[in-house]
């Protein structure tokens, strides 16, 4: 013999090999010598010449199979008619793993036969996408063949009975009756096994035969069984007992099926106990929510999370709950403490609300989604639908109630702890201008009277707003931030200078913020007219000087009636450090020489305008550092008479005259200066944005219009319609737009 | 390691490492036999492969025990013919007749190395002749009429002798 | 001279019987070597196989001599020993002895035969002529089919076409279909539709079904010496798109003077240069060719555009009513035309009959590009937008605004539209959120020209480099450095990005690891602005302001040739923009100051005379 291609008798060789296959396909022992020699033969009808016998050699092991399996299946049935169909899953699970491996074993002889011919003849699959091939023309390998070969006469003829007996089985295992399982599956899983080479469609007959039969019974067995159980049991014990079958079920399903099916069992299943029971759970979630019974809650979350429509109920039943509970909690507060008692009480429930849905819900977006609807209701709540909504600037006192400088005695991390749970609380709120508003006055405050607790949590506070809205938001911020940061600098600078030039600024100690006239909400208007007393005159002046040598062409202007002074009593039995405002300084200045002064002699010397003034002698008599000749309630006269109390007294040697202690009323009027300021800039807001689209649209309808610049607006307010259209009307006045002619909805820009 | 036997066509027998037997996928192939025992001591036998290719076979197979197994056959990338190894080239210096079994061999026995290795050695001896060069290494007759002849080298001319 | 030829002929035999002389001596010293390689060759004779085998083991008594084979041309003269008709007395006798020997016997009588004084040298040169071929194999004949295929496999085209012509059975093997598909995609013929398209178009032209032939058609490995002698379709592909590739690099035009002097090789003529003239002295602003239907459809500043025929170079039609020039355009598969004009609109228009489908209102400056993809096509404009519209209804179903300044270069790939713009960004859009994904700064002045395959967005700008970002994640991958100038103009294909640029360089680039791979220049390098370019798996072609269209390769950045060059170069005539199929080549030329005429170049560079398609 040798490996050259020859002339051969096939006949003489496939009887040969015929009856070695005989033999391997029944895994009968086959001596080594005949099994090794048969690989030759198989070789040599390959390479056969002077035409090559594998086509033949195909065709002839193709009918032995065919013949093969027609026995084998015969036997089987006969079988069974002999003894009752009973063991026909038994019988043709031991059939089909001797096939199996018989097959197997017989694809390895046959692997010349595999390698050389039919493999190569096996299109790849981009030519049979192009459609030039008959998928039937292909040979398959010989396991293929021999798989193929089974299902047509093997499966097909037997497949009724044994679908029936499989359904039957695994019912008698819902039942819990014993089966047994390794048949079961062995016949199950044979499906998938005989398909398993398609690389198209491999589970289509699985599917087919079983999977179609088995989920309809499925679904019939369990539809009985809902019906069954709420027939006996409440909601919380119906929904305990849905789970506990949903999971035996899916134990069964890892235990007989393919793992393609285990998803659709389990969706079926859900479909008999839960989904056509929608209704009659969705009618307990509001008690459930309403009494917190959260076992309940949770269980109910476990089976409508995978129904279609299941979730939306409970959602909205957890959110109108937090919104009710958040309302109880903010509305009607009272006294001093309002904004803190606010801001905890809404971090309360949402905190209380996060945890429920952590632990309830397990964190699911739909009802993060519904904690976050819930609290911006509760907090953009208006309580007069008239007046804007308190929160933002209930948000901003609290904030600076934090930042100011007090004796709550918090340390810093606790603080700044506090600070960035407001950040929570902002993020749900609409207008966030006016919260910005509101801030940038109390912060401008702090700063000027360097009141804040700490320039670091002061910074860090601004760093929270600007990553939660954007840079644009605290720029603003950051400005009046940094111009008293600067201003540090100047000051030293400034000192030096006037080492350098040898000035001398009369035993002053004297300091001096620049701010941005932009950037601050300091109201220019307010500034009363002032004659600066005559030893401060050297600083202010040397200070221009130097400031103008450094900065050329900026304005300075000195807003005395916001600046502080440190002054030493050295009048009276004890000395005192009083810290005043400059115009009270100025003031007692005016004592210096003498020890009694008339209104209109004081009016003339400092300047100050009329009702400052008058605030100011109020507050230095109040602190009795004056004494006045008026008479309680009594209107000021040009005549009034002050005199310095030359026996003052006080417990502490260091003390503040506080600026005129603001009355409520007051509080009230900055409270709609600052709201009117708000829609000021909203209006110029919106003109922009309407400007810009309509500069980029050039005609655009009504609606779209207003969609678009609700959307550009979105992030810092919500524009009300009225505002919007204003504004449009506002623009077509100053002839940036007009209406297109002949419509009624449609705008057009005025180049 | 544990040793097998192989029996040549004409009776011998070679003792051979498993492993490097195992070069030959046919061979591991026919060692999953049917009921075959664990220590089996019958020598597999190779009825078509005398003992002097087997010799070579095993040469050669047990040269390259340590060579990463080869690589897919990709139908994108070049075949090459050019990159064979000084070991095998000598190794191949053999006459064509040696060569001609080597290849059957391999092919028979599936040792994709040794099987590339010597194919690609009768490539190389194609490259670059005319068809007479060719036809005098191969010893072929020319079984062309004139005309087919004519015929023949039109349909086969590359564009640069046109 | 003759005496010294005599002299070194002796010379030869000489050397030769002394190389025998050694060859023997080398033989003996290593006798066991000696026996093992007879053993060999002895093995290969069929017939006494057996017995040698068996006789093995006497190997190393025996005192046999090595038959020497030298593997040399067969110098001796056969026709010296034309003695067919002699019978040696006594023949039989003498080889029925022989016949009796034992192996060993044999062995030490044929040494005595071979190396005593008995034969002559003449007489062992006629031994060896007659041993050497039966010591040869016809290896592809003998070989299982399979296996002969797989020796094939490694052969390179051109041996193959050898290899073809040795004999009957060689010829079919050679011709295998499998072999030759195996050939083509080595070349990556198979890798775009394009080329597949115009090498199988015999075929499409029977099956529009499916361009690509299967393999497995007439493969030999189920074909048989007798059956009918059928070609391979992959085999002639190959064989065209090599011609193809031949007649880029060195075909002559009879009507041009420059191609026709300068190659040194066998001349191979092809068919006249076709000269499209129109638009009297206008620019030609924007270029498009379908080699499928063999449309041309050009854009001038005079405000129309023209339809072309390429195989006639006949101007089909002229698409007038646009009130500005023209300054953008797409074409698309089935042939209509979008254009794009300083008058503010785009028009839609059927390139087969001129009608005008559709005039675009909407934009409020010049439409500067488009990109179409399907029904859509997407403009940007100098009004600083871009608009996607449906070709079919006239719609305007999106607009995106975001950019500061006017919109120069758009790519679009039906999902995203990507845009560059003078306001130094990109800006990455999803079209139906109308929303900017992704904007793209990095730039630091104008960006002209855009490439996009879905991820990799590539972008050119005024500012000399070139910028890699990915379209998902909006990050800059690479910054390719390395152009003086403006780049104008770049494709894309799979990693590897071309770029020509104002600086009169045309740069190869792997835009994976940003690497340089290529500079398109040397002494053959365009003399001024590179203003169009176009590559595939082997070619780059670039134009030039210059008035040259040259041919570079891609692998090696060599300069292969001028495929067009004016006259007027240098002098004012230009090239303004180029397009090419895989054997066409569509070259828009003029001047701005009259030293060039407008007009189309259309360069056919097809080995076959054969047309197929003709659907104009």
């Amino acid at each position: 013999m040798s490996l050259k291609p020859e002339n051969v008798d096939f006949n003489e060789i496939w009887s040969r090999l015929r009856s070695t296959i005989d033999s391997v396909i029944v895994l009968s022992k086959v001596e080594r010598k005949e099994w090794s020699e048969r690989f030759s033969d198989v070789y040599k009808l390959c390479v056969a010449f002077p035409e090559p016998l594998c086509d033949r050699l195909y065709a002839e092991t193709k009918a032995f199979l065919n013949e093969h399996v027609i026995v084998l299946n015969k036997a089987i049935t006969a079988q069974d008619s002999a003894t009752g169909e009973d063991n026909l899953l038994v019988d043709y699970h031991k059939q089909w793993l001797v096939y199996r491996d018989g097959v197997n074993y017989l694809n390895k002889l046959y692997w010349y036969l595999n390698q050389q011919h039919i493999k190569k003849q096996k299109f790849s699959d981009a030519d049979l996408s192009y459609g030039c091939v008959e998928v039937s023309e292909q040979k398959l390998e010989i396991w293929e063949l021999g798989l193929h070969i089974w299902r047509k006469n093997m499966i097909e003829p037997l497949r009724d009975n044994l679908i029936r007996l499989l359904l039957a089985a695994i019912e008698n295992d819902r039942l819990g009756k014993s089966t047994n399982e390794t048949v079961v599956q062995g016949v199950i899983l044979s499906f998938v096994n005989v398909e398993e080479y398609k690389k198209k469609g491999s589970l289509d007959l699985y599917q087919e035969i079983f999977e179609k039969p088995f989920l309809e019974a499925t679904g019939e067995y369990y539809r009985k069984e809902a019906e069954m159980l709420l027939q006996n049991s409440d909601c919380s014990e119906y929904m305990e007992r849905v789970l506990s079958r949903l999971s035996a079920e899916n134990v069964r399903s890892r235990k007989y099926l393919h793992p393609s099916s285990f998803p659709k069992v389990t969706s079926e299943c859900e479909t008999r106990m839960i989904a056509e029971h929608l209704q009659f759970l969705h009618s307990e979630c509001k008690p459930m929510v309403l009494n917190n019974r959260r076992k309940d809650l949770q269980n109910m979350y476990k089976l409508l999370k995978p129904v279609e429509g299941g979730l939306p109920v409970l959602v909205k039943e957890v959110q109108d709950h937090i919104t009710r509970i958040g309302l109880q909690a903010v509305c009607n507060l009272e006294g001093d403490g309002v904004p803190q008692a606010f801001v905890e009480n809404i971090l309360k429930v949402h905190k209380d609300n996060s945890n429920l849905i952590r632990e309830v819900f397990s964190n699911d977006q739909l009802f993060i989604g519904a904690l976050d609807k819930a609290c911006a209701t509760v907090i953009n709540h208006r309580t007069v639908s008239k007046q804007p909504c308190k929160s933002p600037e209930l948000l901003a006192r609290y904030c600076d109630s934090l930042l100011k400088k007090s004796t709550k005695g918090m340390n810093e991390s606790e603080i700044e702890e506090r600070l960035s749970q407001s950040i929570t609380v902002f993020k749900y709120i609409d207008d966030k201008d006016v919260f910005q508003k509101f801030y940038a006055k109390m912060l401008a405050k702090r700063l000027i009277h360097t009141q804040s607790v700490s320039m670091d949590l002061e910074e860090s506070m601004i760093n929270k707003l600007k990553q939660a809205c954007g840079h644009e938001f605290t720029s603003k911020l950051h400005r009046m931030f940094t111009d008293i940061k600067v201003s540090e600098d100047l000051n030293n600078s400034f000192n030096a200078y006037c080492k350098d030039m040898k000035v001398e600024l009369g035993g002053i100690n004297f300091n001096i913020f620049v701010l941005q006239a932009g950037a601050w909400p300091l109201a220019q208007g307010a500034i009363s007219s002032f004659a600066i007393p005559q030893p401060l005159e050297k600083c202010v002046t040397n200070f221009e000087t130097f400031y103008n040598s450094k900065f050329n062409g900026r304005k300075l202007t000195f807003i005395h009636h916001l600046s502080m002074s440190e002054v030493k009593l050295c009048y009276c039995k004890r000395t005192y450090i009083v810290t005043m405002g400059t115009f009270h300084m100025a003031i007692l200045l005016l004592f210096e020489s003498v020890n009694s002064l008339t209104y209109k002699e004081i009016e003339e010397n400092t300047k100050i305008a009329d009702d400052q003034l008058i605030k100011h002698l109020n507050s230095l008599v109040e602190s009795k550092l004056l004494l006045t000749s008026l008479a309680e309630s009594a209107q000021v006269t040009p005549e009034t008479n002050y005199s310095l109390n030359l026996n003052f007294v006080n417990k502490r040697s260091k003390f503040k005259i506080t600026t005129v202690v603001q009355k409520e009323v007051q509080q009230q009027q900055e409270v709609e200066q600052t709201h009117a300021s708000v829609d000021e800039d909203r209006k110029l807001y919106l003109q922009a944005a309407i400007v810009r689209i309509m500069k980029a649209r050039k005609v655009i309808k009504h609606n779209s219009l207003m969609q678009q610049v609700i959307h550009q607006a979105k992030n810092r307010f919500t524009p009300s319609v009225t505002m919007i259209k204003k504004c449009i009307e506002a623009l077509m006045e100053k002839q940036y737009l007009e209406r297109t002619p002949n419509t009624t909805d449609e705008y057009s820009y005025v180049a | 390691m544990p040793n097998i036997k192989l029996k040549s066509s004409d009776n011998e027998i070679f003792e051979v490492d498993v492993e490097i037997a195992k070069a030959s996928v046919t061979i591991k192939t026919m060692l999953e036999d049917l009921g075959m025992d664990e220590d089996d001591d019958e020598a597999v036998p190779l009825p078509n492969v005398n003992s002097t290719i087997l010799k070579k076979v095993i040469q050669w197979a047990t040269y390259h025990k340590d060579d990463p197994p080869p690589p897919e056959d990709d139908e994108n990338k070049e075949k090459r013919a050019d990159d064979i190894s000084s070991w095998d080239a000598d190794f191949l210096k053999v006459d064509q007749g040696t060569l001609f079994e080597l290849i059957l061999a391999a092919n028979y026995l599936d040792i994709k190395g040794l099987l590339d290795v010597t194919c690609k050695t009768v490539a190389n001896m194609v490259k670059g002749k005319t068809p007479e060069e060719i036809r005098k290494t191969f010893n072929i007759k020319n079984d062309f009429t004139p005309a087919e002849e004519e015929q023949v080298r039109k349909e086969n001319e590359w564009c640069e002798e046109k | 001279m003759e005496a010294k030829r005599h002299s070194s002929e002796e010379q030869l035999c000489d050397n030769d019987d002394e190389e025998l002389c050694s060859e023997k001596r080398e033989a003996e010293s290593s006798e066991d070597e000696a026996v093992c390689d007879s053993l060999i060759n002895c093995a290969i004779s069929k017939k006494r196989k057996l017995e040698l085998n068996k006789n093995a083991l006497c190997k190393n008594d025996s005192n046999t001599k090595r038959v020497s084979l030298i593997s040399e041309e067969n110098s001796c003269d056969n026709s010296a020993f034309n003695c067919a008709n002699v019978k040696p007395s006594r023949l039989q006798e003498w080889l029925q002895m022989f016949h009796n020997w034992s192996n060993c016997e044999r062995l030490a009588a044929l040494d005595a035969l071979v190396s005593s004084e008995i034969c002559d040298i003449q007489q062992i040169r006629y031994l060896l002529s007659l041993i050497e071929p039966q010591l040869q194999r016809d290896f592809i004949s003998l070989l299982p089919k399979e296996l002969s295929l797989y020796v094939l496999a490694f052969l390179e085209p051109k041996d193959l076409l050898k290899a073809a012509q040795t004999c009957r059975y060689w010829r079919i093997l050679c011709e295998d279909n499998l072999l030759w598909r195996e050939k083509c995609l080595e070349e990556g013929l198979l890798d775009d539709n394009e080329t597949i398209v115009d090498l199988f178009r015999k075929r499409l032209s029977r099956t529009p079904v499916s361009p690509l032939p299967s393999p497995s058609a007439s493969t030999s490995s189920t074909a048989s010496v007798n059956s009918p002698f059928v070609r391979s379709e992959y085999k002639l592909a190959y064989l065209r798109q090599k011609s193809i590739e031949y007649n880029w690099r060195y075909g002559r035009f009879p009507n041009d003077s420059e191609t026709s002097s300068t190659s040194s090789r066998k001349c191979r003529y092809m068919k006249e240069i076709l000269h499209l003239k129109g638009h009297d002295d206008h620019v030609i602003t924007c270029l498009q060719f379908n080699p499928n239907s063999n449309l041309i459809v050009s854009g001038s500043d005079d405000n129309t555009l023209k339809v072309w025929s390429s195989k006639t170079g006949r101007c089909l039609r002229t698409l007038t009513g646009h009130t500005g020039g023209v300054w953008s355009s797409q074409l698309s598969p089935n042939n209509i035309v979008i254009s794009g004009s300083t008058d503010r609109t785009l028009k839609v228009w059927n390139a087969l009959t001129g009608e005008c489908i559709h005039t675009l209102y909407g934009h409020t400056s010049t439409v500067r590009c488009m990109a179409l993809h399907g029904s859509k096509v997407v403009s940007g404009s100098r009004d600083a937008t871009l608009r996607v519209w449906d070709i079919n209804t006239g719609e305007c179903c999106h607009v995106l605004v975001g950019h500061v300044a006017a919109v120069r270069c758009v790519q679009f790939n039906g999902k995203i539209v990507v845009s560059g713009a003078y306001d130094y960004l990109v800006k990455v859009w999803d079209v139906n959120s109308e929303t900017c994904l992704h904007t793209l700064e990095g730039h630091t002045n104008r960006v002209y020209s855009l490439q996009f395959d879905g991820e990799n967005i590539v972008s050119g700008s005024l500012d000399t480099s070139i910028r890699v970002w990915s379209a998902t994640t909006g990050v800059l991958k690479h910054t390719l450095i390395g152009h003086q100038s403006l780049t104008s103009g770049m494709q894309l294909r799979g990693s590897i990005l071309v770029s020509g640029n104002a600086d009169s360089t045309v740069k190869v680039w792997d835009i994976n690891n940003g690497q340089c791979l290529q500079t398109l220049a040397g002494p053959n390098k365009h003399q001024s602005a590179v203003t169009c370019l176009q590559f595939n798996s082997r070619f780059v072609i670039t134009s030039s302001d210059d008035g040259t269209v040259k041919l570079w390769d891609l692998r090696t950045g060599e300069f292969i040739r001028n495929l067009v060059s004016l006259s007027s170069g240098g002098s004012g005539g230009v090239v303004w923009r180029i397009r090419a199929s895989n054997t066409k080549l569509v070259c828009a030329v003029g001047s701005r100051n009259g030293t060039e005429e407008t007009k189309l170049l259309v360069l056919d560079f097809d080995p076959d005379d054969d047309d197929f398609m003709d659907n104009v």
